[in-house]
């Protein structure tokens, strides 16, 4: 019997046939022999026949088969294949033992299907719930640093639930989000961040609040895998939002035919800051050479030791202290942060139905004193699975109530920000002397010096509360029509509410005190209530066919739908009528509303071929069409294909020998689409908001509302980025299989990039979003696995991953010598063609023609009118090295990872010259000199400069407002090396686990950036740390980023 | 296999039955259109916020009425004419254009098409206000490309200042031409944050503003300005008669006055301002009562006391800056467009050139009454026959170095980049390439308001800014911008002839 059915569906057709006739069905479960798991993907054939299957992500199957006496083939790469007789039995239950001759993984793939390894053309890592929980991180992706080639994540700073910024093959787009789609069971997840949520732009220096970016609720401990896709070959089917790469994350699920399980994981850290300024500790408090008690800098004299009086007269008393440095000032000020993790679920099934239910929670406080950074998380997931004779269902529910609190970094805007304060402070001051910030010498009053606040008090008066709660999850039907095809219909929903509150302090200082002058604040308070929901329907035909003896075909086609929506809604008062009341009714002031919806909707219809070749040949092409409601109507549908092939030649040219076990090679070819952002295709009005430097002017004004010609120009011809990726590698294991290296070649190019160009502003806006530029990221990606050693007691591994990315813009619109994408204290964050994204620019020093630096009146080096490149952001290659050493029952493992080049902006190392509290303010011994090698101008040529930089100009020397080009000195190294995590973990042998009620025991003490080494330019700060939000603005650098963190704990798992 | 097919049909007709689905790309947070009246409010408060603002404060310390404290460092590199093109000004001409310009430019457009008449000269008069500006602090203007964002142009040829001046005065001609009697001419009423939709006082506000641009022509063709004004101000045209002002900020955060929500409100010192030297001596030496109006009194205590201009280098042991007046600001001052004196002013100083046949002594009292009267003084003793004010009976440069003088006090508080530009234009108040106490300071007139040269300026020989560098932001995405000037900041305009 054969049938034909046509679904045309937008010139899409699906075809597929079947070639044999049914009478009996069988089903049952594959699992591992080693850990009883449930292994997907297993090829199972009726022996001499066509007729087969593979096994689904639970390890079941289900076939039909015509004959009695009928054999089932089990065969899975890296398992030993196994042969069943039928016999009369309609259920047939099999274990699979581990054949360590062979390489056995397999991967998951787009769309959920489960693959292995060897029929993929492309790369694609997965990494196991082990490295997802190993090093005990809240959250999943940090937990992946340096272990994934071509993964480049790093951490916006050490406060507990702070953004990470996750970049896969480099940055393609220059609109700033480059993040990668997170697909949690099938369904894509809501990765917003929560940053700046009153003032939601991340590239200035702006005071900005992290409460974290929403793909870090997915607790470590709830994951079963994680695929991380990278190329356009591998992430086609996910549609537009997968441009920039897809993780794939496969949750835990119950096991049917087992007896209950019971895992409980609990853990403990602590942490400190892991790398603070190493500032100078020869001159102390003052200016220009003056012991002045009022200032906040180190331009005083130099330090001796002897007692001195300090600070404000109060009460015709003053303190005294010695003068003398005070090393660890910053180091004091911070305490341990704490961090508690606790996971405990429950699972089980029978063959019919199956259960997971896991709660987990999260209680940490970070080094900042008192619980100015603190998370609390509760993730609570139930998950299920019922089948029937057809019909399959699948529902996953998670839950998720999340607490922040922050530090603001950036610079203060209603109020000072903790880490811009502290790196200013007097290198001969202790800073935990100003805990009690009442006290009469450290109120706001007397404090020592107006130019800044007492730390203690804007930690402990000003604060933030970011509360979620959040639903996220799926319900999935299968119908299976036959044996070799089914219908997948899946329903996921995220729907977050968030309610943000962030309040400062009233501090006047009274007036006659000796802060007088300091602005007063008078306090405000910003709430917002936030909602993002998520809709993704998707319908899905797969089908499977064994052709012939050699040929077997995969069909799927799909179709899915897409809508999210968000709403924000701010209210900010300014001004307090009664002190320590926070709340937006309490302010005579008209409060400030925001509310901003937007709504978007995509359509994307799919489908997908693979055909293999007697099991070591595999093509795979896929297309997808999607319609998208934030383009143009007639740019709105756009089309995209992919294909990939694999040949494993060890297989077909049977060459498989000791020296080489495996080998494969493999290319691609694919394309992806990507639309914009909502409401970009008109001009609007906005409401009127007046720039004022500091501060804005509002409406309404006196009753009297306005509306402004927005900015930024409506384009209605834009059309999708499209990307063109094309990879090649091989996969190999050499040496008995202790030896495995995996190559990736790739060049993808980003097209028509949708992004926000500037204009000049004498055409009335400042920018038009339009298509504009290729960007290409070219690079190589090595993994290399190596076993030295491997005997019963003892076992070494050592993994390394290498990737070299080459990022360049390939063309910009012609007008545009090159794009300011933004700017901070004179450093341009610039695009130009022909080179990478991210070029550094600020002043240079002015020279005559004989290459000497020309000085003012002043005897400062004067900075150029056009700024020059400094350096890039971009890595020259990053690298990481993965060891584990398991004698026994203990195991000991490690991760490397080293990153070299680059370079950034560090407000921090600008701070500390302006104040003096830097070392290279020691120049000279602070005494007067002339700049070597300069000239001053003279009629129209130069002569030798004779004017010194006398004591009054040493410090402007060093202050970039007097001498421009210091600004270059800003811009820092970014290389680093980090010692990310070493757990020795041990395994309580069966022998000893039996005699306990337990199944599993094991204790691991886990240390996390145990260790940082940056070159000596660098003295200052992580260079991972931003608080310029977690996408490509976050490479520019720092603006007084709070600290990364150095953690150290247990852990402990049980099992029953 | 049935069953597939409806499934699959029914998705289908579901997804794209509603044809509209994805027809939900319009913002719903901001509006594609309004009536003009609704976006003059926040033209009219862009522009104040230029004026009002940095440029004031750029001025008043260029025009020496204030000086930058020395114990903190906000407008150090104005004070000390330290001046590249990224500086705070760069962010002022990037707004004037793609703020207040170009949401009058709406306003224009529209009033044109509605022939509400009214509301088209107060866009028109105010979009030639901004680029006068402009024009003067670059030495030039994109008039006649400018603003082309909505037709494609995005990279706007300048017109030369001489071009742009030209420009300016026909675009006012136009606008004043208007009936403003015609029915379609509705008054915007209380959305004209300035005259309240009054068309008289828009037309005073124009006419004073081309007999501005008309005396720029005194120094580089007398002529011209001779033949322009004399027929402009003989054909009986209204002046202002009160100021031209917005005049309703009130204190609360965002909705006071711009230099005050910047300067006080929202950073962390609000003592960065300080009394200069040079105008708190002048005030004293002639007993005015506007000292104290001006200049708040030391918090140390004590009289209103002044500071070198450009001494903010000076270490705090030898200079307590407590000790030093701040500039005096309220949240509810205005921001002057032009001031009633002003006004007063431009015609004395054409009559005093005999550019105009009005009585230039009576403009010049009334100048100065005006002046004092905005502090609630009677100026009468001052310009009274014994008063140290008295119009000179003099020479024309004596004249109008009097009303240069007066006119440089009234701006303080005022439109004070207007000030500077009088000093580079007229060469008053008279300036010192010196400093007080070093050689050569006194050699001029004793008892006039003497400049002096910043004692930490980074140019060489005394040499005062006369223009800005064309901001880096044109130079970056304008091909067409202007090459900057030989002589950077120095480089003089083309109506300075000092």
């Amino acid at each position: 019997m054969t049938k034909i059915l046509l679904v045309s569906c937008m010139c899409l057709m699906v075809a597929w046939s079947n070639v044999y006739a049914q009478e009996r069905t069988v089903s049952g479960t594959v699992k591992s022999l080693d850990d009883g798991s449930a292994l997907p993907g297993v090829n199972v054939v009726v022996k001499g026949t066509v007729t087969g299957t593979v096994t689904d992500s639970n390890g079941n199957f289900r076939l039909s088969t015509s004959g009695s006496d009928g054999v089932l083939v089990f065969s899975f790469i890296g398992l030993t294949t196994q042969e069943v007789s039928i016999g009369d039995r309609s259920i047939v239950d099999v274990q699979l033992a581990s054949d360590v001759t062979q390489l056995g993984e397999v991967v998951v793939t787009a769309q959920g299907n489960v693959r292995q390894t060897k029929t993929i053309g492309y790369s694609a890592t997965q990494v196991d719930k082990d490295e997802a929980t190993k090093g005990r991180t809240n959250d999943l992706m940090t937990s992946l640093q340096g272990k994934v080639a071509g993964l480049s994540i790093s951490q916006n700073s050490g406060a507990p639930g702070a953004s990470s910024r996750v970049v896969l093959r480099g940055y393609s787009s220059i609109t700033g989000n480059n993040q990668p789609l997170y697909i949690v069971d099938g369904v894509p997840i809501n990765n917003a961040s929560n940053v700046n949520v009153f003032n939601p732009v991340n590239d200035n220096f702006n005071s900005t609040v992290d409460y974290g970016n929403r793909a870090n609720d997915i607790s470590p401990d709830d994951i079963e895998s994680i695929s991380i896709l990278k190329s356009a070959a591998a992430t086609a089917l996910y549609g537009s939002r997968a441009a920039n790469g897809a993780i794939v994350i496969t949750t835990k699920r119950g096991q049917s035919g087992d007896r209950p399980r019971v895992d409980l994981i609990t853990s403990a850290t602590f942490s400190e800051p892991l790398k603070l300024p190493e500032l100078q500790n020869t001159f102390g408090q003052g200016w220009s050479s003056s012991h002045l008690l009022d200032e906040n800098g180190s331009w005083g004299p130099r330090l001796d030791g002897k007692d001195r009086l300090w600070g404000n007269v109060v009460d015709n008393s003053q303190q005294i202290k010695p003068f003398s440095a005070q090393p660890d000032n910053l180091k004091d000020f911070y305490e341990t942060g704490y961090n508690i993790n606790n996971s405990l679920s429950l699972s089980g099934g029978k063959e019919a139905a199956t259960y997971y239910f896991n709660y987990g929670n999260v209680v940490a406080d970070g080094f900042i004193p008192g619980d100015a950074d603190h998370l609390k998380r509760h993730n609570i997931t139930l998950r299920g699975t019922l089948k029937g004779k057809k019909l399959t269902s699948d529902v996953s529910v998670n839950f998720v109530r999340k607490e922040v609190s922050a530090v603001s970094s950036g610079q203060g805007r209603n109020s000072p920000t903790l880490f811009q304060e502290i790196i200013q402070v007097p290198r001969d001051m202790s800073i935990v002397d100003w805990k009690d910030y009442n006290n009469k010498f450290n109120n706001i009053d007397n404090f020592h010096t107006r130019y800044a606040q007492n730390p203690y008090f804007s930690i402990g008066e000003n604060g933030n509360e970011f509360d979620e709660s959040r639903i996220y999850g799926k319900i999935g039907f299968t119908y299976q029509f036959t044996d070799w095809i089914n219908l997948t219909y899946r329903l996921g929903a995220d729907v977050a509410n968030s309610n943000v509150k962030e309040w400062t302090a009233v501090s006047t200082p009274t007036p006659g005190s000796p802060n007088e002058t300091q602005t007063a604040s008078v306090g405000t308070v910003n709430e917002a209530s936030l909602t993002a929901t998520e809709f993704d329907h998707s319908l899905l035909l797969n089908s499977f066919f064994n052709l012939n003896e050699s040929f077997t075909l995969s069909l799927l086609g799909g179709l899915n739908v897409n809508e999210r929506y968000t709403r924000n809604l701010t209210t900010q008062v300014t001004g307090l009528d009664i002190p320590e009341f926070y709340h937006i009714s309490n302010s005579s002031g008209a409060p400030i509303i925001g509310n901003v919806n937007t709504l978007r909707r995509l359509i994307g219809v799919y489908a997908q071929a693979e055909l293999s070749y007697k099991d070591f040949w595999f093509l795979t092409g896929t297309v997808r069409n999607d319609w998208s409601s934030t383009l143009p109507e007639d740019s709105r549908s756009f089309i995209y294909p992919a294909f990939n092939t694999s040949f494993v030649f060890t297989e077909a040219l049977g060459i498989e020998n000791n020296f080489l076990n495996f080998g494969k090679l493999r290319a691609s070819w694919g394309q992806t689409g990507n639309d914009a952002l909502p409401y970009l295709v008109q001009s609007t009005l906005v409401t009127g908001d007046i720039y004022n430097y500091f501060g804005t002017l509002k409406f309404p004004f006196n009753g009297i509302n306005a509306f402004e010609v927005g900015n930024r120009i409506g384009n209605s011809n834009l059309r999708p980025e499209i990307s063109t990726e094309i990879e090649f590698g091989g996969d190999f294991k050499l040496l008995s299989n202790k030896v495995g290296l995996s190559v990736s070649f790739y060049d993808k190019r980003t097209d028509g990039q949708i992004f926000a160009v500037p204009v000049a502003s004498t055409s009335g806006y400042t920018g038009q979003t339009a298509n504009v530029g290729i960007v290409q990221n070219k690079g190589i990606e090595i993994l290399v696995n190596f076993t030295p050693i491997q005997t019963t007691d003892f076992r070494w591994d050592i993994g390394v991953n290498y990737t070299k990315n080459n990022n360049k813009i390939l063309e910009l619109p012609d007008q545009l010598e090159g794009v300011v994408l933004f700017n901070n204290y004179n450093v341009d964050f610039k695009l130009t063609e022909g080179r990478p994204i991210g070029d550094l620019y600020t002043f240079d020093y002015v020279r005559d023609p004989q290459g000497r630096t020309v000085v003012n009146a002043n005897g400062l080096p004067i900075g150029s009118t056009n700024k020059t490149l400094v350096g890039n952001v971009n890595p020259n290659f990053v690298a990481g090295l993965n060891t584990s050493l398991t004698y026994k029952s203990f195991t000991l493992s490690g991760t490397l990872d080293y990153r070299d080049g680059g370079k950034f902006w560090s407000y921090t190392k600008r701070l500390t010259m302006f104040v003096g509290n830097d070392p290279i303010s020691l120049y000279n011994d602070r005494r007067p000199f002339i700049e070597p090698n300069s000239v001053i101008p003279d009629g129209d040529g130069f002569r030798e400069n004779d004017i010194p930089v006398d004591m009054s100009n040493v410090a402007n020397y060093w202050n970039d407002n007097n001498t421009p080009p210091q600004e270059r000195r800003h811009i820092l190294d970014r290389t680093y090396f980090k010692v990310r995590e070493v757990v020795l973990t041990y395994n309580m042998p069966k022998s000893l686990v039996s005699k306990t009620p337990f199944s599993t025991i094991s204790a691991s003490i886990v240390g996390r950036n145990l260790w940082l080494w940056t070159p000596a330019e660098n003295g200052m700060v992580d260079p991972e740390a931003t608080q310029f939000g977690n996408d490509l603005a976050g490479e520019f650098g720092e603006f007084a980023a709070g600290p990364s963190a150095r953690s150290l704990g247990f852990s402990l798992r049980l099992g029953i | 296999m049935k069953n597939l097919k409806y499934i699959s049909l029914i998705a289908l007709t579901l997804v794209f039955g509603c044809s509209d689905y994805l027809d939900v790309n319009v913002d719903p947070s901001n509006p594609v259109d309004a009536d003009e009246r609704l976006v003059l409010p926040a033209a009219q408060q862009s522009i104040a916020a230029r004026v009002g603002n940095y440029y004031r404060i750029t001025g008043s310390i260029w025009s020496q009425h204030y000086t930058q404290n020395n114990t903190s460092s906000q407008y150090i590199t104005t004070d000390n004419y330290d001046v590249d093109n990224a500086n705070f000004l760069e962010q002022d001409f990037i707004e004037m254009f793609s703020g207040g310009l170009n949401d009058l430019k709406f306003v224009k457009d529209k009033a044109e098409v509605a022939e509400n008449w009214t509301t088209y000269l107060i866009a028109q008069t105010l979009e030639v206000y901004a680029y006068q500006l402009i024009t003067d602090l670059y030495d030039g203007a994109p008039l006649a490309e400018g603003l082309g964002g909505k037709d494609g142009n995005f990279t706007p040829v300048w017109d030369s200042g001489p071009q742009a001046y030209e420009a300016m005065i026909s675009l006012l001609d136009n606008a004043l031409s208007k009936d403003f009697d015609v029915s379609t001419n509705v008054s915007p009423g209380a959305n004209d944050l300035l005259f309240g939709g009054d068309a008289e006082s828009w037309i005073r506000f124009a006419n004073t503003l081309k007999l501005k641009l008309m005396i720029r022509y005194s120094a580089s063709d007398p002529g011209k300005a001779q033949s322009l004004i004399s027929a402009f101000v003989g054909s009986g045209a209204l002046f202002l008669d009160t100021d031209a002002s917005i005049s309703t900020y009130y204190d609360q955060p965002d909705r006071g006055n711009p230099m005050y929500e910047a300067d006080r409100r929202n950073q962390n010192t609000t003592s960065n301002l300080k009394a200069s030297l040079t105008m708190v001596n002048y005030l004293e030496i002639n007993s005015d009562a506007r000292l104290n109006e001006l200049f708040d009194a030391p918090t140390a205590g004590g009289p209103v006391k002044g500071m070198r201009q450009g001494t903010s280098s000076t270490p705090s042991t030898q200079l307590d800056s407590r000790t030093i007046s701040g500039a005096t600001a309220l949240p509810t001052d205005p921001v002057y467009f032009i001031s009633l004196p002003e006004a007063y002013f431009l015609r004395a100083e054409a009559a005093a050139r005999g550019f105009s046949s009005e009585n230039a002594k009576a403009l010049y009292d009334l100048g100065v009454l005006a002046a004092f009267d905005r502090y609630g003084l009677n100026g009468s003793s001052y310009v009274g026959n014994a008063g140290v004010y008295k119009y000179p009976a003099g020479t024309v440069e004596q004249n109008v170095e009097a009303i240069m003088e007066q006119k440089w006090i009234a701006h303080l508080g005022g439109n004070s980049m207007e000030a500077w530009f009088d000093m580079l234009r007229t060469g008053y108040p008279s300036f010192s390439t010196s400093a007080p106490g070093l050689p050569g300071y006194d050699a001029l007139a004793p008892g006039a308001p003497i400049f002096s040269f910043p004692v930490d300026a980074v140019t060489f020989d005394g040499q005062f800014p006369r223009r800005l560098l064309i901001p880096e932001d044109e130079v970056l995405n304008n091909p067409n911008a202007p090459a900057q000037p030989a002589n950077g900041i120095l480089t003089p305009v083309w109506w300075d002839l000092n």
